[in-house]
C-alpha cells in the first residue's frame, strides 16, 4: 500500500529537503556509471527557494494535495453547482443590463443637465437684459415717471430741525396731467425721430434734450435754449403756440414733427429765446452766450491772419 | 420506427446545415468584413464631442452682468444625406431666421459634403431643430456671447469671434481668463441612437468671472451725456472717462458714436475703436497744468506769482499770442491757468527751461503707455529733448507739439486729485472673486504742489475762468481745466483752422476729490471750445455721479 505521500507531506512541518532517491524504472538494471559511486555528492552553490522560504513550500504542497481532496471532489460533483452557475449567469446578464440602463440613464442625465444649463444661461441673459438701464427707464417712463432735472436732487442738512418735516410736506403725488404730457411728448419725440432720421439731421432728441434736436444751422440758438431751460425733460411745452413758431422757423422742416423740437424753448417762458431762432440764429443777440462762442470760435482764423502771430485757441 | 428515426435524422441534418450556414456567415462577418464593420460601428455608435467651456461672465462693480454666454449651436448639413431638401428648407428657415431659398440653395450644393446653415443658433431654437431629426442636418454645440445692455460700454467690452475667442476690448485682453478649457466627451450609442455610455474624457473648465470697476449706472449716464454732445455738435468722435482718483478705478469709460455690442459689424471701423486709449491728440490747454506743475515743483513760481504779460510773445521764429487779443496784462499763475493764457503759460514754461520741462513731462507719465488693462493703448508722442527746435518751448508748454491719449490726461489729473500720487487707471477689479493686484502707485509731485494746483483749477470754473459756463452743483466745489487744440490738417500738415479737439478734465469735490471726469470731443461742429463743448458735459456727469455715489457736499 502506497502511503498518501502528498497528504502526509501536506501535514508535515517543513523539514530540510533530503536528496531524492533515484526513480525506479523497469528493465534491466543499468550499469553504474564509472566513478559515480565514488564521486562525492554534488553540492549546490545556491540554496533552493523552498529551503529558503518554508511558506512557499507549504503552499506548494497544499496545492498538490488539492487535487486529491475529497471535499473538493464532493463539491465539484455535487448538484448544487447547477443552480449556482445558473444564478451566476443570470446575475451577469442582469448586471450587464443594469449597466446598460445605468449608462443610458447617465446619458439622459447629461443631456438633461446640458438642457438645463442652456435654459439657465438663457434665463440669466434675459434677466440681465431686463435689468438694463434702457429697459428700466422705458418701464419707468411707462409708469409715468420722469427724469429729474440736473441739479434738482440735493442733500439736506439732517441736523437742521424742520427740514425733514418740510420735505415730507412738499412730497406730492404724481401729477396725472404731467404724466399725460410726458407720454404725449414721448410720442411726439418718437415721431420726430422717425422724421429726422430720413433727413439726416440730429434726431431722437425732442423729448429729452430738445435743444439738441435743433439742426446744426441753429446750433447757437440751441445752446442758449439748453442753458436756460434744463427742464426740457418734462417736455411740457409743445402745446404752446410759441414753440410752434420757433420751431417752424428754425428750419427743422421736413422732420414732420417740429413742435417737440422747440418744446424747451417755450418751457423757459422767455419768448426771446425763441425769437432769435426765428430770425438768424447764428447772429442772434438774444442768445448771448452762444453768440459769444460763435465769435470766439472764429478767433483763431482771424488771429492767425493778423500780424503773422500764431494764436492757438485758449481752453 | 425506422421512418421516425429517418425524419429525426433529416431534421437534425437540416438544423445542422442551418448552424453551419450561420457559422459561415458569422465567419464572414467576423473575419472577412470584420474590419470594415468594426469601423462602421465605431463611426456610427461611438462619437467624441467637444464640450465647449462656458465663457466667463463680465460683471460691473455691482454685479450687473455686462457680457454673458449662452448655449448656442452651429447648424450644418451634409447635402447629399438630406433626402427631402424642399421640406427640410421649409422646416429650418423659420428656426434659423434665414431665407428659405438660401437654405434650399445650400442644401442643393453638389460639390460639397458639408455646409453651414447657421451659426450660434440660440438654445431653444437649436432644440427645435434637433427635434426635427432631419437626416443629414447636424448641430455642433457652442457658445454665443451676448451683451444684455447692447450699447453699454461696447468699445470697452469688445467682442468675441466665431471661434469664441475675444478679438477686441477686454474680451481680447482677458481671453485667457474668460475662455476656460473645452472638454471632451465620448458617447456610445446603441443601434437606435440611444446613449448607452457617456464618459467625460476631459472635463470642461468654465472661464473665470471678471468683475470690472465700471458702474453701469454711471456708464449709462456718461453715454447719455456723450450722446447729447454727439447730437448737438456732431463730432467725429468723443470719449469720456470717469475714475475714482483715490484708487485709480475707472467707473465709466464711454465712447461716441456708440455701437451695439451684439452687432458690431453694423458700425464703422472708427466707431469700434476705444478712443480713450487708442487715439492720440494734441491736448492744448489741458497741458498747461503740466507746465504749471513743473514750475511749482521747481519752485519757479507760486500760485500768487505775478507776471506782467505782453500781448504776444516771440519764441525763436514764432510769435504766439492769445486767441482773444489783449493788451499788456498783469496776471498771477492762478489767473494764467484759470484764463488759459497762452503767453503766460509759455512764460512759465521758459522759466522751467526745456531740460526740466522734458523731465517733468516724462515723469508725469506722458510719452509712454499708462499700463491700464485695456488693449491697444497708444503711448502718445513726446519729442526727445535733442529734437527740440528753437520754438519748441513756444508751443510745448501750451499743449502743442506733443500728443497724448485721453487716458494719460486722466491719469495725470488723477494724480493732482490724489495729492500728487499717480495711480494707473484700471478696470479689472476681481477675477474669479480674487482681487487683482494693481501697479504700484508712485508720487510724481509733492502734496503741496497738488494742493496748489487743485486750488488753482477751481478758478477755471469760477467767474472769469474758461469754464465758467458750467452750471454749479449746489454744495460742491468743482475744479478742472479746459482744452482746445487745433488738429493737424492731413493735407497741408499744418494746424487746421476748422478741425479742433475740445476737452475738459476736472474733479469733484475740488478739495478732496472723489471723482475725476475727463471728456474729449474730436472735431465738434458748431462749437470748438473745451469750455463750451466738453465742460458742460463734465457738469452733468458730476451732478449725477456725486449724488449717485452719495458723496457728501463739501461746502
Amino acid at each position: 500500500m502506497t502511503p498518501p505521500a502528498a497528504t502526509a507531506a501536506g501535514r508535515t512541518l517543513p523539514r530540510p529537503v533530503a536528496p531524492r532517491a533515484p526513480r525506479r524504472v523497469s528493465g534491466p538494471a543499468a550499469r553504474p556509471r564509472r566513478g559515480v559511486a565514488d564521486a562525492p555528492p554534488r553540492t549546490r552553490t545556491r540554496k533552493p527557494a523552498a529551503q529558503a522560504d518554508p511558506f512557499v513550500l507549504r503552499a506548494l504542497h497544499r496545492t498538490r494535495a488539492l487535487s486529491d481532496s475529497r471535499f473538493l471532489d464532493r463539491l465539484i460533483r455535487g448538484r448544487l453547482w447547477i443552480p449556482l452557475v445558473a444564478a451566476g449567469l443570470m446575475g451577469i446578464v442582469f448586471m450587464q443590463v443594469s449597466m446598460l440602463k445605468l449608462n443610458a440613464g447617465i446619458g439622459r442625465a447629461v443631456q438633461t443637465a446640458a438642457t438645463l444649463e442652456r435654459q439657465n444661461t438663457n434665463l440669466r441673459a434675459g434677466v440681465s437684459r431686463m435689468e438694463s438701464g434702457t429697459n428700466v427707464e422705458r418701464v419707468a417712463h411707462d409708469l409715468g415717471m420722469v427724469v429729474p432735472a440736473d441739479g434738482s436732487a440735493a442733500y439736506v442738512n439732517a441736523a437742521t430741525s424742520g427740514l425733514a418735516t418740510a420735505a415730507t410736506r412738499r412730497m406730492t403725488a404724481a401729477d396725472p396731467d404731467a404724466i399725460l404730457r410726458s407720454k404725449q411728448a414721448t410720442a411726439l419725440a418718437a415721431g420726430q425721430t422717425l422724421g429726422t432720421a430720413t433727413t439726416g439731421t440730429a434726431g431722437a432728441t425732442g423729448a429729452t434734450t430738445p435743444a439738441a434736436a435743433v439742426t446744426q444751422t441753429a446750433a447757437v440758438g440751441t445752446a442758449a435754449t439748453t442753458g436756460t431751460a434744463p427742464t426740457g425733460t418734462t417736455a411740457t411745452a409743445p402745446v404752446t403756440p410759441a414753440a410752434t413758431t420757433g420751431a417752424t422757423s428754425t428750419g427743422a422742416t421736413g422732420t414732420g414733427t417740429p413742435a417737440a423740437t422747440t418744446g424747451t424753448g417755450t418751457a423757459t417762458g422767455t419768448p426771446a429765446a425763441t425769437t432769435p431762432a426765428t430770425s438768424t440764429p447764428s447772429t442772434s443777440g438774444a442768445a448771448t452766450a452762444p453768440t459769444t462762442q460763435q465769435q470766439t470760435a472764429s478767433a483763431p482764423t482771424t488771429a492767425s491772419t493778423s500780424g503773422g502771430a500764431v494764436a492757438p485757441p485758449q481752453g | 420506427m425506422v421512418l421516425v428515426e429517418r425524419r429525426i435524422g433529416l431534421l437534425f441534418a437540416f438544423f445542422l446545415c442551418l448552424i453551419l450556414l450561420a457559422g459561415l456567415r458569422s465567419l464572414q462577418l467576423g473575419t472577412l468584413k470584420g474590419g470594415m464593420l468594426a469601423r462602421a460601428a465605431t463611426s456610427q455608435q461611438v462619437s467624441e464631442a467637444v464640450v465647449p467651456a462656458h465663457r466667463g461672465t463680465i460683471v460691473d462693480r455691482k454685479g450687473t452682468e455686462l457680457a454673458v454666454s449662452q448655449s448656442a449651436d452651429d447648424v450644418s448639413a451634409t447635402p447629399y444625406l438630406v433626402l427631402d431638401k424642399v421640406k427640410a428648407a421649409k422646416q429650418l428657415a423659420p428656426l434659423l431666421g434665414a431665407d428659405e431659398d438660401d437654405i434650399l440653395r445650400k442644401l442643393s450644393l453638389r460639390d460639397t459634403g458639408f455646409v453651414y446653415l447657421g451659426h450660434h443658433i440660440p438654445g431653444e431654437r437649436a432644440d427645435k431643430i434637433k427635434a426635427l431629426a432631419i437626416p443629414g442636418v447636424d448641430l455642433t454645440p457652442g457658445q454665443r456671447r451676448t451683451y444684455p445692455h447692447d450699447f453699454l460700454a461696447s468699445q470697452v467690452l469688445g467682442g468675441v469671434n466665431m471661434e469664441g475667442k475675444g478679438y477686441a476690448g477686454l474680451e481680447y485682453s482677458l481671453d485667457a481668463k474668460l475662455h476656460g478649457t473645452d472638454g471632451k466627451r465620448r458617447i456610445v450609442r446603441d443601434g437606435v441612437g440611444e446613449d448607452v455610455q457617456v464618459r467625460d474624457l476631459k472635463r470642461a473648465q468654465p472661464g473665470n468671472e471678471v468683475e470690472l470697476s465700471l458702474d453701469s449706472n454711471i456708464q449709462d449716464d456718461v453715454e447719455s451725456v456723450l450722446g447729447g454732445i454727439g447730437r448737438t455738435y456732431r463730432p467725429k468722435g468723443a470719449t469720456a472717462i470717469v475714475t475714482d482718483p483715490r484708487s485709480g478705478e475707472i467707473l465709466a469709460l464711454a465712447n461716441w458714436p456708440q455701437i451695439n455690442a451684439n452687432d458690431p459689424s453694423a458700425a464703422p471701423d472708427y466707431a469700434r475703436q476705444n478712443r480713450a486709449v487708442g487715439i492720440t491728440y494734441e491736448p492744448g490747454s489741458t497741458f498747461k497744468a503740466i507746465t504749471v506743475a513743473a514750475a511749482l515743483e521747481d519752485h519757479k513760481v507760486t500760485p500768487q506769482t505775478s507776471f506782467n504779460l505782453p500781448p504776444q510773445i516771440v519764441v525763436a521764429d514764432r510769435t504766439i499770442k492769445n486767441a482773444e487779443d489783449r493788451g499788456w496784462a498783469t496776471m498771477t499763475t492762478s489767473d494764467i491757468l484759470a484764463q488759459s493764457d497762452n503767453v503766460g503759460a509759455i512764460t512759465i514754461g521758459q522759466l522751467v527751461g526745456k531740460q526740466r520741462f522734458d523731465y517733468y513731462v516724462r515723469k508725469f507719465g506722458f510719452g509712454k503707455i499708462t499700463g491700464t488693462d485695456l488693449p491697444g493703448e497708444e503711448q502718445g508722442i513726446v519729442p526727445q529733448l535733442k529734437n527740440y527746435s528753437g520754438s519748441s518751448m513756444g508751443n510745448l508748454p501750451i499743449g502743442q507739439g506733443e500728443a497724448v491719449t485721453p487716458m494719460q490726461i486722466a491719469q495725470f489729473y488723477g494724480a493732482i486729485a490724489n495729492g500728487g500720487i499717480l495711480r494707473t487707471p484700471h478696470l479689472v477689479r476681481r477675477i474669479d472673486g480674487r482681487l487683482q493686484a494693481q501697479p504700484a502707485a508712485r508720487r510724481i509731485m509733492s502734496a503741496a504742489t497738488a494742493a496748489s494746483l487743485r486750488k488753482m483749477l477751481e478758478g477755471v470754473l469760477a467767474p472769469g475762468g474758461t469754464a465758467s459756463e458750467v452750471k454749479p452743483i449746489p454744495g460742491y466745489t468743482l475744479a478742472g481745466k479746459t482744452g482746445t487744440a487745433n488738429k493737424i490738417d492731413p493735407v497741408t500738415h499744418e494746424y487746421s483752422q476748422s478741425a479742433y479737439v475740445a476737452s475738459f478734465v476736472g474733479f469733484a469735490p475740488a478739495r478732496s476729490p472723489k471723482l475725476l471726469i475727463s471728456i474729449m470731443v474730436d472735431e465738434p461742429k458748431g462749437g470748438i471750445y473745451g469750455g463750451q463743448v466738453a465742460a458742460p458735459a463734465f457738469g452733468k456727469i458730476a451732478g449725477f455721479a456725486l449724488n449717485y455715489e452719495k458723496i457728501p457736499p463739501s461746502k
